[in-house]
């Protein structure tokens, strides 16, 4: 059973940071959902509440999501529905309920990199950036290929850009945690496409990015989605667990890639 | 002000007060029978930490009696109740809904419940209830 | 009629949907313990040794009890009554663990958070023994033996005809092959149960439970008590299904309150109550169906291996129950079942909504379809040429299989849901990415337990002296709304409101016997009860009346609540209660016991469409026809409610609901974000239809709805997914990844 001994609040990134490393057995509370079903046995919870880092905004057409804006909150944000298509927004909505995703926090779910996350291919495909606050400033990609480093997220970037996303996901039943899920960004310079819940932590087809980008218009759309699809298979790792086989997620990765694909490079799916 | 530990959930705080509709049914988050208002917001009380919600507005169903009973009157009236022990939750859901979406399709509405399990109903009682509270016809088969 | 007939809300409704309805885990006692359980970490093993010192030092913890205090009486954690005797290999606490739900030890605390550390602290040592979690491997010559007499805790072998002539001279013969898995009950509301032990050694009980004199009768056994002196109440439920009925943790609740003195509390969370109370059985069947060319069913021989897990429980009964259903819905001459209940090392099977019937016709129905196609007959037409006529006798005992109207419910869903139209539809509609199909399935489930033991509800209706009444019944409500029709019965009887009449239910103490609330006993046997009870209080009344006018009772009327004699003098209830009072010195108060010798049939026929994402394997039920076969529509809204009810059962089991076992037999299914069940996004169109013919001995010819209701469910659905894909799949749930392996076959 999850337990601590103290909370803490602290009012400013540096408190927070000094309570952190003070003890190995202090931790970031993030939204509290997923720690409450560990074991994990704490002396300080820190809980960010009172940083300012609950809003969204945006600069020069870049946003910043803070740390503590909720999944709900970046669902239902006027800014963030309106990137690239409501790509992050959408990706969210199919988590459990409305009143987990009220809990749920952003950072913590990028921060933790959880497998199952519907969030991260979606980040991931936007090319977002996280500031961290002794890290500073990395892509998220980056971030996710590091080893854990005890640190605190503040916040995530989004560029700016006028691209246009797709995010799409395969369940075994409403409400179930996702077996598969992924996302695809796309304008006149990037191709980002990200695949998650492999189970491993989401991550980047850059291979198939890349040959999209540079062979559209030159092929036509059904043999350039099925080459990118192919080149993602193999470049992407895929895993088992009681959700879907490494075999069946590769297939399906397969299918969610076409199905993500091809509207964005103009052509829509049959019936 | 309650008396509560660092590490307590708002669901035990808030049963420990008497508020016993706030019902615990899964233990991971998963089933939306401890929904409670925070500031309006549908949360799962079983996963908010009670010291969090210092400063903020809490709402169980005991405290929403006024407004609720326009929905609930037509919830009995659809038959929608069997056990009634999921009622709780989803009610505050549905009353948080109305106030946030205005015009919601079928499939808004759907999302909207995702998280509020029912073992009893196949939400069908449910689903027809909230069609009458927010207005909506009833859907057509795909 | 005024009450009967009438679409009528749960009468708690007010209670519920205010939040103010208190259920076991609200009940509040002085001094109350938390109980937690250290359950078994292996699937077969045997302890060594165990140290409990650390747990009963740590401050605030009250008892810990483990086999060296448990009394060593073996039971089962089921019976019917104290002449039942069913296989009892069960102990409190035993050192030999047989599977995960087994329990190691308990401790009861001052708060869950020093009861789990308490937990914590307990050492074991354990000595792992070979395991089987396979129902066909357990009955291997080599297998690992669950107990001396080996794994087969029942074969049953009953046939009509001759089923193995018939399959040679058939001209077409299909066999299924099919597997369905545990299942968990899934009420909403976790078990709970709360025991005190008292100085004058009075064991009380309070807790959900469906069968509270049953179980009082198993906890007298267990602790060496009189029945008398065990007191079970059961508060309000927040559903069963089958999962509350009889031992478990009531038990375990009853040893720490002994050894601690004060209230206990054991609430289980939702990982214990998928995996420690008990499921729907997994089961490997075998249906084959012979039939000649015209579309004559010749026979069909049905063969399985049920999965009963580690103890007995209700399993020898689920068998039997399912053997007799087969035979009650073909008129085919030539049927044999030929099951076994085996013993594995998985979590116990127990009873659960539909009691076996689920698997056999899951099996059965899907095989019908499947012979449809080879023989290219419609499968509406197929089952037409070959279901029970009313009436008809039980081919294997001869019985009256009552006024069974399955093939109405087939004519009319059929009708309702366009069948033809919407098959064609569905061919025309498939295309690149989605198939789509239609699926049907016919089935039944029983009426209480007769003829096969004491099927008793006794209730009591006494008048209040201000006109209202108090009715006592034994029955329990799940939650589907018994309570309601048993008030809507005496209302009728007695023309008073449903607000005049209290109820107290569900008790040992204060209120009546009955069997227990199971075998879809409630409205057939119960519901009776109210009917025969109250109809004495009636014509107690009017024979009242009578007396008091100096007339006859038959020329006395009841009229808006109101005796009216012809020339239209009139006495009210509380006046006749007043009459009885100062006149006759009496009390009015009427009891009955009754026991129901009949077991009718509940049918139904149900029709599915679907559509079936092809890249993905994902199914979609877009449309539902549920057609019932209910005697009498009681309380239309409430029979609605359990159908819908147990079509979204069924739909998680035809496509995603199992408990999963690793492969050393621990629980991998441990919440509902490993166990689904189906929530609103999942639910297709439905419409139900009722058809009405009145079943003689039910409640104003009513009879059972709850558990036929999800019998079809299931079956319907795979047929529709089969019949989009052209697929043979029958390996339940359908999960995605499966339909794909077929498509790619």
């Amino acid at each position: 059973m999850f337990s601590f001994q103290d909370y803490a609040a602290p009012a400013t990134v540096e408190e927070a940071l000094a309570l952190l490393d003070k003890s190995r057995k202090n931790r970031i509370l993030g939204g509290t959902a997923w720690l409450r079903m560990s074991n994990l046995k704490l002396h300080t919870g820190i809980d960010l509440k009172n940083l300012g880092l609950n809003s969204i905004y945006e600069q020069d057409g870049a946003l910043q999501i803070g740390a503590c804006c909720t999944l709900r909150q970046a669902e239902t944000d006027p800014l963030l529905c309106g990137y690239c298509g409501g790509l992050v927004a959408d990706g969210i909505f199919n988590i459990v309920g409305v009143q987990f995703r009220a809990v749920a926090q952003v950072g913590a779910s990028v921060f933790a990199r959880y497998g199952f996350s519907d969030l991260l291919p979606s980040l991931l495909a936007c090319g977002a950036s996280v500031r961290l606050a002794k890290a500073g400033m990395m892509p998220l990609e980056d971030f996710l290929n590091r080893p854990f480093f005890r640190d605190i997220l503040l916040e995530i970037l989004l560029p700016a850009q006028n691209g246009i996303g797709r995010s799409a996901c395969l369940r075994n039943s409403a409400g179930d945690f996702a077996l598969l899920n992924g996302a695809v960004y796309l304008d006149h310079a990037d191709c980002r496409i990200a695949v998650g819940a492999r189970p491993q932590c989401a991550a980047l087809a850059r291979n198939a990015g890349e040959f999209v980008l540079q062979n559209r218009g030159s092929l036509p759309v059904d043999v350039l989605a099925e080459r990118a699809v192919l080149l993602a298979s193999e470049e992407l790792k895929f895993g088992s667990n009681m959700r879907g086989s490494e075999d069946y997620r590769r297939e399906m990765c397969n299918v969610l890639m076409r199905r993500m694909l091809r509207p964005l490079l103009g052509k829509e799916e049959g019936h | 002000m309650l008396p509560i530990e660092p590490d307590e959930y708002l669901s035990e705080t808030l049963r420990a007060a008497g508020m016993l509709s706030v019902r615990r049914g899964c233990d991971t988050g998963m089933c939306g029978l401890c929904t409670v208002l925070v500031d309006g917001t549908p949360i799962l009380s079983c996963s908010t930490l009670s010291a969090r919600t210092d400063g903020h507005t809490v709402h169980t169903l005991e405290g929403m009696q006024e407004e609720a009973s326009e929905f609930t009157k037509y919830l009995t009236e659809q038959g929608a109740e069997q056990c009634g022990f999921c009622a709780p939750g989803f009610i505050l859901t549905v009353l948080a809904m109305k106030r946030e979406l205005q015009t919601p399709t079928e499939e808004a509405i759907r999302r909207y419940l995702n998280g509020n399990l029912c073992r009893c109903t196949g939400y069908m009682g449910q689903m027809r209830t909230v069609r009458r509270y927010m207005g909506l016809p009833e859907p057509e088969v795909d | 009629m005024k009450y009967i007939g009438v679409p009528t809300p749960i009468d708690d409704a007010l209670m519920k949907v205010t939040g103010h309805a208190l259920y076991g885990d609200d009940l509040a006692f002085p001094n109350a313990l938390v109980g937690r359980i250290l359950f078994s970490p292996y699937a077969h093993a045997n302890i060594l040794s165990i140290d409990t010192s650390a747990a009963e030092a740590l401050p605030g913890v009250h008892a810990v009890v483990s086999y060296k205090d448990s009394p060593q009486t073996l039971y089962n954690r089921i019976h019917r009554n104290l002449h039942d005797t069913p296989p009892a290999t069960e102990r409190v606490f035993d050192t030999r663990l047989r599977c995960i739900s087994d329990a190691v030890a308990a401790v009861a605390a001052d708060n869950e958070v020093i009861a789990n550390r308490a937990i914590s602290l307990i050492r074991v040592e354990y000595e792992e023994l070979p395991f089987v979690l396979d129902s066909e491997l357990a009955l291997g010559e080599n297998a690992p033996k669950l107990y001396p007499e080996g794994n087969l805790l029942e074969p049953l072998l009953t046939q009509c005809g001759d089923v193995d002539t018939a399959i040679k001279s058939a001209d077409v013969v299909y066999t299924q092959r099919m597997e369905t898995k545990m299942i968990h009950h899934a009420p909403i509301e976790p078990h709970v149960c709360v025991a005190y032990w008292a100085p004058d050694d009075n064991l009380t009980v309070w807790g959900p439970q469906q069968g509270v004199h049953r179980t009082q009768i198993i906890l007298s056994r267990i602790f060496g008590l009189p029945i008398s002196k065990v007191h079970y109440h059961s508060p309000l439920m927040g559903g069963a299904f089958g999962g509350k009925d009889g031992l478990t943790a009531e038990h375990i609740a009853a040893l720490l309150s002994k050894k601690s003195g004060r209230h206990v509390k054991i609430r289980f969370n939702r990982k214990e109550d998928i995996l420690c109370t008990t499921t729907r059985h997994a089961a490997k069947m075998t249906a084959t169906i012979a039939a000649l060319r015209d579309g004559t069913i010749t026979a069909i021989d049905y063969r399985q291996f049920m999965n009963v897990g580690a103890y007995c429980g209700g399993s020898v009964n689920v068998l039997h129950a399912m053997c007799g259903k087969m035979f009650k819905v073909y008129a085919i001459p030539n049927m044999r079942f030929d099951g076994k209940a085996v013993y594995t090392n998985t979590p116990v099977g127990g009873a659960m909504r539909g009691f076996g019937s689920p698997k056999v016709f899951t099996a059965i129905e899907v095989a019908v379809n499947q012979l449809a196609k080879r023989l290219d007959i419609d499968p509406v037409e197929l089952r037409m040429k070959n279901l029970m006529v009313p009436f008809a006798p039980d081919p294997v005992n001869g019985s009256s299989l009552a006024n069974g109207r399955v093939r109405d419910c087939l004519r009319q869903g059929a009708e309702l849901f366009e069948w033809d139209k919407k098959k064609q539809e569905c061919k025309a509609k498939s295309g690149e990415r989605y198939a789509y199909g239609v699926g049907l399935a016919a089935a039944m489930h029983g009426n209480g337990v007769a003829p096969f033991a004491p099927d008793i509800s006794v209730a009591s209706i006494a008048m209040n002296e201000d006109g209202t009444c108090l009715l006592r019944t034994g029955n329990c409500d799940h939650g589907a709304g018994t309570y309601t029709l048993y008030k809507m019965i005496v209302a009728e009887q007695l023309d008073m409101p449903l607000g005049d009449i209290n109820l107290i239910h569900s008790d040992t103490d204060a209120g009546t016997y009955d069997t227990g609330a199971g075998a879809s006993r409630n409205t057939w046997t119960g519901g009776e009860t109210i009917v025969l009870v109250a109809r004495k209080m009636r014509e107690r009344l009017f024979s009242l009346a009578a007396e008091v006018f100096g007339v006859q009772a038959e020329e006395i009327t009841l009229e808006n609540g109101v005796f009216v004699t012809k020339d239209g003098k009139s006495i009210n209830k509380t006046e006749l209660v007043w009459y009885a009072m100062d006149k006759r010195r009496e009390k009015l108060i009427e009891t009955l016991s009754y026991n129901s010798y009949y077991n009718a049939g509940s049918y139904g026929v149900h029709f599915a469409q679907v559509r079936v994402d092809k890249a993905t394997g994902t199914v979609r039920v877009l449309d539902y026809v549920a057609a019932c076969d209910v005697g009498t529509a009681l309380n239309p809204l409430l029979l609605e409610g359990q159908v819908e009810g147990a079509i979204a059962m069924g739909i998680g089991m035809a496509l995603f609901e199992e408990i999963e076992l690793d492969e050393k037999g621990r629980g991998k299914s441990t919440s509902f974000r490993r166990y689904r069940i189906a929530h609103a996004a999942d639910m297709p169109k439905i419409r139900i239809h009722f058809v009405e013919a009145y079943e003689e001995h039910g409640p104003y010819g009513g009879k059972s709805i709850g558990e036929a209701s999800i019998v079809p469910v299931a079956p319907a659905i795979i047929n529709a997914v089969n019949d989009a894909l052209g697929t043979e799949l029958s390996d339940l749930p359908l999960l995605p990844k499966k339909i794909l392996a077929a498509l790619q076959k």
